[in-house]
């Protein structure tokens, strides 16, 4: 590593106070031999310096907007395993319907109540379907 | 002997948030979305979908509430998911291709205002904003936690979850990186 990488790193953790004693008695050192590396240095950190107050802001009605959001996405309508339970229904139940259908020999909606040859000697549904 | 809530400040916010209390719900956002607003932003640009990546962290955090552990301060934790959402979101407009928000407007801006009188132009954070947004997102992250988020390297280091040898490097680059896109638009 180049001296002026490794002192560069040092300077910058001498900014946020966090260099040891020793490295930065160091660190003064070159930076008095080599006081336009201080100046380079400089000049390259005030290239974002003040940014901090620019305007990096979300919208005035954000948190509504977050909460809106997570709300939906907690409170849908069905879970998976509740699909599961109603996709399985619903084939249990187009498969019921087709077997009425077939063995009344009728695509009737009577036929989908079993109630097609439903007549006052026999009034049973059980007979039907069965 | 110290209690949880001695060791952890935001012990009693995160016991709220764990209880479901929407207030809690909105004290965190209140406190922190302008910070996650700054890294998503920066890292973003200023563009619809920096808003919906925004709210996305704070998603991701509150479905995740009952497994924090508060080992990591909440501003780490959320600058954490921004950061990674808003690299997510690079991936998918990379892959997708798309022209990023400054288009061709700002990079007139660029170009023109950048040798004028640099300081004391207003325009001059927005120009160096684009020019930040040009730095590869490596470099990005590190730049926009120290300048934006005035994170030290320690905290970036933390944040980022690499070495603080590594913090220092990319950031010493990345400011050098930066000057060489701004010298080659004032040109």
């Amino acid at each position: 590593m180049k001296a002026e990488d490794k002192y560069q790193k040092d300077w910058l953790l001498k900014k946020d106070s966090t260099l040891s004693e020793e490295e930065s008695i160091s660190l003064d050192v070159f930076l008095k031999e080599h006081p336009q590396q201080l100046e380079e240095w400089e000049i390259l950190e005030a290239q974002i310096e003040g940014l901090n107050t620019a305007e990096f802001i979300f919208s005035d009605d954000f948190e509504f907007k977050v909460m809106d959001r997570w709300k939906r996405e907690k409170e849908q309508l069905f879970d998976q395993p509740s699909k599961v339970i109603l996709y399985s229904g619903i084939a249990a139940a187009v498969l019921l319907m087709i077997n009425l259908w077939v063995s009344q020999n009728s695509m009737s909606i009577d036929a989908l109540f079993g109630i097609v040859d439903m007549n006052a000697d026999n009034t049973s549904l059980l007979f039907y379907i069965d | 002997m110290p209690t949880n809530q001695d060791q952890n400040p935001e012990f009693e916010l995160i016991t709220l948030l764990k209880d479901g209390k929407e207030r809690a719900y909105f004290k965190v956002l209140g406190l922190y979305k302008d910070q996650v607003a700054r890294t998503v932003k920066g890292m973003l640009g200023n563009v619809q979908e920096a808003e919906d990546v925004g709210q996305e962290v704070f998603i991701r955090f509150f479905n995740s509430i009952d497994n924090f552990k508060g080992d990591a301060k909440i501003s780490t934790y959320l600058t954490r998911i921004a950061m990674n959402l808003s690299l997510n979101e690079l991936e998918r407009r990379k892959r997708k291709r798309r022209i990023f928000y400054t288009g061709d407007k700002l990079e007139e801006k660029l170009i023109s205002d950048i040798g004028a009188n640099p300081i004391e132009n207003v325009e001059r954070k927005e120009i160096v904003r684009t020019a930040i947004i040009k730095l590869a997102p490596k470099y990005r992250k590190i730049v926009i936690l120290r300048a934006l988020q005035e994170y030290s390297f320690k905290e970036a280091a933390e944040v980022l979850q690499i070495p603080l040898g590594t913090v220092l490097s990319r950031y010493a680059r990345a400011l050098h990186k930066l000057r060489e896109i701004l010298k080659s638009h004032s040109k």
